[in-house]
């Protein structure tokens, strides 16, 4: 087995196995621990800066390759005039330098606030990393090798087609430059680490969240809860 | 090389492919398949050539100079060549992809190449009758698609001064890419089976047809002797001006004032 097997044809089943059996069992065993484990609580202003345009970009650049996949026909047709080429690309990369503005926010606000940093296990940081690798070669290939939305519908579709069907065909990756290559690992790594990490929650399809505004934090000013001495929990004590 | 030395090499590497064809049948083979994969495109089944673009390869005692044939694999050849048959003008890229083995099969294969009488020279130089540069920028640009659905030229190369909005594409530019290859007829047999190992995916369920490469070829040629200009870089200071746009939608849209919850839930009530 040579390495491009290994890259491109083991590791995507792997990784799509573990996403599908993990993401199942835990959402059975600990339905509680399906969640983003929000820190909005211990620092909210620049978890705005952060949060809003990073899934807001990474959301739309998300559906623009899922697109691709079901129906690479019509962005071909799409691309056909040189005038809806510009627009489309010119969105992709705008999109994802949103999304890459937001997560280097999340990441400098991870690094920095010792509030945050308090509660950040080491999953945290290599999701951080895999999404930072995932957004810098994404956005080197808009730049730098033009017109993914192009060609990318006779390259990559069906290559993940080929993986759909069980008829594996990595030569369609094999030969291409080493960026390229590496945008598509880390997303099989992405998918490898999402049931295991905080990533789990996009499988709640949290739609809503993207247009609720975006901190909602109710005081109740009426009651407060105190420690009794020697009462191990807070209790609800009325003024 | 002398022509005595030449013919010195000739014989040895006869020996050397009598002894391999005799010794290992299935090398022999997989050289073949090796070649109909990766030169064929050229240098055309059984080694015929294209006159002026790609020398044949049979009957031609060069080929049968095992290390002159590998650095010719490894690194590729450009410029004007004499070879049996007149000059040829054709350029070859290095095939850094193919692994010793086999470099080595295609170089044992066309061993037993060289000493093949060309029963027939085929003459590709009459071209089409017919041929359309701009239903071959249609077919390039991608606004009219192939018969089989491969992809357009455009999604990957630039020409001229227009293609990739001011930057570099997944392939190479291909201003001038006609007098590369050695005039019509070399670029018409590299887009008929291409050799490249990322384009011979995408085209080899998807062939393109006769008619279509000769519009192409049509369309490419109308930019010999220009060269390539691209300008300022249009897709990345747009993409910029397009983060300043987000960005301030993001204020607008998302940091508006909030209502108080209460307001919300008595408007439900």
């Amino acid at each position: 087995m040579n390495a491009d097997t290994l890259l491109f044809v083991v590791a995507p089943y792997v990784a799509l196995t573990l996403a599908i059996v993990v993401s199942v069992l835990r959402w059975r065993r600990h339905p509680f621990s399906v969640s983003a484990l929000s820190s909005q609580l211990l620092e909210s202003k620049k978890l705005f800066w952060g949060t809003v345009p990073f899934h807001w970009g990474i959301s739309l650049i998300l559906v623009g390759h899922f697109l691709a996949l079901i129906t690479p026909r019509s962005i071909e047709l799409w691309n056909g005039e040189p005038i809806r080429l510009y627009l489309l690309e010119l969105t992709g990369l705008a999109l994802a330098l949103w999304a890459g503005f937001g997560l280097a926010v999340l990441i400098y606000r991870r690094v920095t606030q010792a509030r945050i940093r308090a509660v950040t296990s080491p999953m945290d940081v290599v999701v951080l990393s895999v999404i930072f690798v995932q957004i810098v070669t994404g956005i080197w290939i808009a730049v730098g090798y033009r017109y993914g939305s192009f060609w990318g519908t006779s390259v990559f579709v069906p290559y993940v087609r080929s993986l759909l069907v069980f008829q594996p065909e990595p030569e369609l990756v094999a030969a291409l430059p080493h960026v390229l290559k590496a945008h598509v690992i880390a997303f099989w790594t992405f998918l490898a680490l999402f049931p295991f990490t905080r990533l789990v929650h996009i499988v709640t399809v949290p739609i809503g969240y993207l247009t609720r505004p975006w901190q909602r934090v109710v005081r109740l000013q009426r009651e407060r809860w105190v420690y009794h001495p020697g009462s191990p929990r807070p209790i609800r004590k009325n003024r | 090389m002398t022509p005595g030395f030449r013919r010195f090499v000739f014989i040895v590497a006869l020996l050397l492919a009598g002894f391999a064809s005799v010794g290992t049948a299935v090398g022999q083979e997989d050289g073949k398949a090796v070649y109909d994969a990766t030169c064929a495109a050229c240098h055309q089944a059984g080694g015929i050539g294209v006159p002026g673009a790609f020398p044949p390869l049979a009957d031609n005692p060069d080929a049968a100079d095992g290390p002159y044939v590998e650095s010719v694999i490894r690194e590729g050849l450009s410029g004007p060549i004499e070879a049996p048959g007149g000059t040829f003008n054709g350029e070859m890229p290095a095939f850094g992809q193919l692994s010793d083995a086999e470099v080595a099969a295609v170089v044992a294969y066309l061993a037993t190449l060289a000493d093949r009488e060309v029963g027939t020279t085929v003459t590709t130089s009459g071209q089409p009758a017919a041929t359309d540069p701009d239903r071959g920028e249609r077919f390039f640009r991608g606004s009219t698609t192939f018969a089989n659905g491969g992809p357009a030229c455009a999604a990957c190369h630039a020409i001229g001064d227009g293609g990739q909005f001011g930057g570099p594409g997944l392939g190479p530019d291909l201003t001038g890419v006609v007098g590369r290859y050695g005039g019509p007829a070399g670029i018409n047999a590299v887009l008929l089976s291409p050799p490249f190992p990322t384009m011979q995916p995408l085209f080899s369920d998807h062939p393109l047809v006769g008619g279509e490469v000769a519009d192409i070829v049509s369309y490419l040629e109308g930019f010999e002797g220009q060269q390539p200009d691209r300008g300022i870089d249009v897709l990345v200071i747009s993409g910029v001006a397009g983060l300043a746009v987000l960005l301030m939608l993001t204020v607008i849209v998302f940091r508006r004032p909030r209502p108080p919850y209460i307001q919300k839930l008595r408007s439900l009530a």
